[in-house]
């Protein structure tokens, strides 16, 4: 039981990362629109992250740098400083909305009233933020989170068409549909993949739970099965709006739509737990991006942070993540869209995502800071790689975004 | 600030417009959204005729398509199309408008098995015109 805890943190980053409100309807979106065959993207950002989210494990468990701490090292004060405030936006962007979320899950749940519940949500995370350690966060929202496993067992109930299922899997132009709606969704879930909050949290994490170098094995283990179950959940809702929705004429824009995904082909066991799984996946997200915000800071301006601590003993990382979390519940309770903010959040992310990996990419593969524990060859070329593909993704998403007028052709 | 003034003015006053004017393709897409929340809606009423859902999700969530139907139709009634869609903009409108009123009874009825089917059928007849409508 131990070994399967200690993946939590894996877990936790990759479901707040993949499944969280804006993904899980962008995943949905992209099913209905494009069957299967966009499975090849999530297959590329599912490998990306592991990579990228293993070397900055690995330099908290061998230099005890976060990544924000990498940042301001190697990118300078200026760059640094354009780094912190794009990825503080896009983090509260993406809160607001997770807030916002786990209001919709509840009153899909519960009937009550969606602004009630907004507030109920964001004293239940500050609660849960303030008392529990950050183990249990972790298992608590990681492992509730896996509820959403409800979706692979409906897929495989609905009989899906494995032949474009395989040939979803190879990177390809499109048969038919508009191109530009298709590069919105390839640089959309890549984006996606790859956000940079998870990589924020799971590196902080990683100092949270004290890795030294004997727990590398750990690391690597929490990036490969985390992010690898974070895929798989991907492809799951894929396939189930390929699936019933593809063929109906239905576009997904809710997470009531989500939840009938599950309803229909498992009833209503099937609906509850989507709905379970949601509140958790989406709850998971909020911690992550609150979290990440605040460790953002407090690593850029050198102050004491950390969950490990005492609220006393980091009293600014402690008001950054309570007046992050106050003014996210502000901005859902204006009446923005959820769905919708996050949308552009992972959109926005991506002009972020070089200002995160580059410094990553050049702190791991420094011998003379990382010993012996310095990236090897592989590492080093699949970092590169992806740098490409990453560059490729910042450059094109706002241009794809506004040409599909958001997806919408 | 001088330069976004009339850059302003106008999309007020394209607002206050109601849209503007539908060219074929953007009909389509419209008549492609009425055709989704009918379809949506069957499916839920098939759903709930079955057993298979629970209340509060469906007075929840048919009651966010339904507002969502009546916003469309009520677009659809204030658009001006180009000469070849003048007959069929007030026809996608009735349909989103049927949508909305079908999703507002599963809203107050969430339990009724039996009113459900019927509403499934009907949900099934406009999303099966408004497709024809999307395509025509």
């Amino acid at each position: 039981v131990s070994k399967i805890f200690q993946v939590a943190l894996g877990i936790l980053a990759a479901i707040g990362g993949f499944v969280d409100i804006g993904d899980i309807v962008f995943n949905v979106a992209a099913g209905a629109t494009f069957g299967y065959q966009l499975i090849w993207v999530v297959a590329i950002g599912v490998v990306g992250i592991i990579v990228y989210s293993e070397m900055c494990g690995r330099v908290a468990a061998v230099g005890k740098r976060a990544v924000f701490d990498a940042i301001r090292e190697r990118m300078g004060f200026g760059v640094g400083l354009g780094a912190l405030i794009a990825s503080e936006i896009v983090n509260f962007m993406t809160l607001a909305a997770e807030v916002g979320g786990i209001a919709i899950a509840l009153q899909l749940l519960s009937g009550l009233p969606y602004r009630a519940l907004i507030l109920l949500a964001a004293v239940v995370l500050a609660v849960v933020v303030w008392v529990a350690p950050f183990e249990w966060i972790e298992r608590i929202f990681g492992y509730g989170g896996l509820c959403l496993l409800v979706f692979a067992v409906g897929a495989l109930k609905l009989h899906p068409n494995w032949g474009g299922f395989g040939h979803g899997w190879v990177p390809h132009v499109p048969d038919s549909g508009n191109l530009l709606v298709y590069g919105y969704f390839v640089v959309g879930l890549l984006g996606a993949a790859m956000t940079p909050y998870e990589v924020y949290f799971y590196s902080s994490g990683g100092i949270e739970e004290r890795w030294q170098p004997a727990d590398l094995g750990l690391n690597r283990a929490n990036s490969i099965i985390g992010y690898g179950l974070g895929g798989f959940l991907s492809i799951a809702l894929m396939i189930v709006s390929a699936e019933l929705f593809l063929p109906e004429g239905v576009d997904p824009s809710t997470l009531g739509t989500v939840a009938l995904g599950a309803e229909i082909p498992l009833g209503q066991a099937g609906l509850f737990l989507a709905l379970l799984g949601i509140l958790f996946a989406v709850g998971g997200a909020a911690i992550d991006t609150c979290l990440a915000g605040a460790y953002n800071l407090a690593q850029f301006f050198g102050w004491e942070w950390g969950k490990y601590r005492r609220p006393a003993q980091a009293p600014r990382f402690t008001i950054s993540w309570a007046v992050l979390l106050v003014l996210a519940m502000a901005v859902i309770m204006s009446g923005i869209d959820a769905v919708m903010l996050t949308e552009f959040a992972v959109i926005f992310s991506v002009v972020a995502l070089p200002l995160t990996y580059i410094p990553i990419l050049l702190v791991a593969n420094d011998k003379i800071y990382m010993g012996r524990y310095a990236n090897g060859r592989l590492a080093n070329t699949l970092g590169l790689v992806y740098l490409v593909v990453i560059l490729f993704v910042s450059l094109t998403a706002i241009p794809f975004m506004i040409l599909s007028h958001m997806g919408q052709g | 600030m001088s330069r976004l003034g009339p850059l302003l003015a106008l999309v007020l006053i394209l607002a206050a417009c109601g849209g503007g004017t539908l060219n074929a393709e953007s009909f389509r897409k419209e008549a492609e959204s009425v055709q989704s929340f009918a379809a949506e809606g069957a499916l839920l009423a098939r759903d709930i005729a079955d057993g298979k859902s629970l209340s509060p999700y469906v007075r929840v969530h048919a009651g966010e398509l339904a507002k969502d139907a009546e916003t469309l139709a009520r677009r659809l009634e204030r658009a001006k199309g180009v000469p070849a869609l003048r007959a069929k903009l007030p026809r996608a409108s009735r349909l989103a408008a049927r949508v909305a009123v079908a999703l507002k009874k599963l809203e107050a009825e969430p339990g009724d098995r039996t009113g459900a089917r019927r509403l499934q059928g009907e949900l099934e007849d406009v999303a099966h015109s408004a497709e024809e409508l999307a395509s025509a």
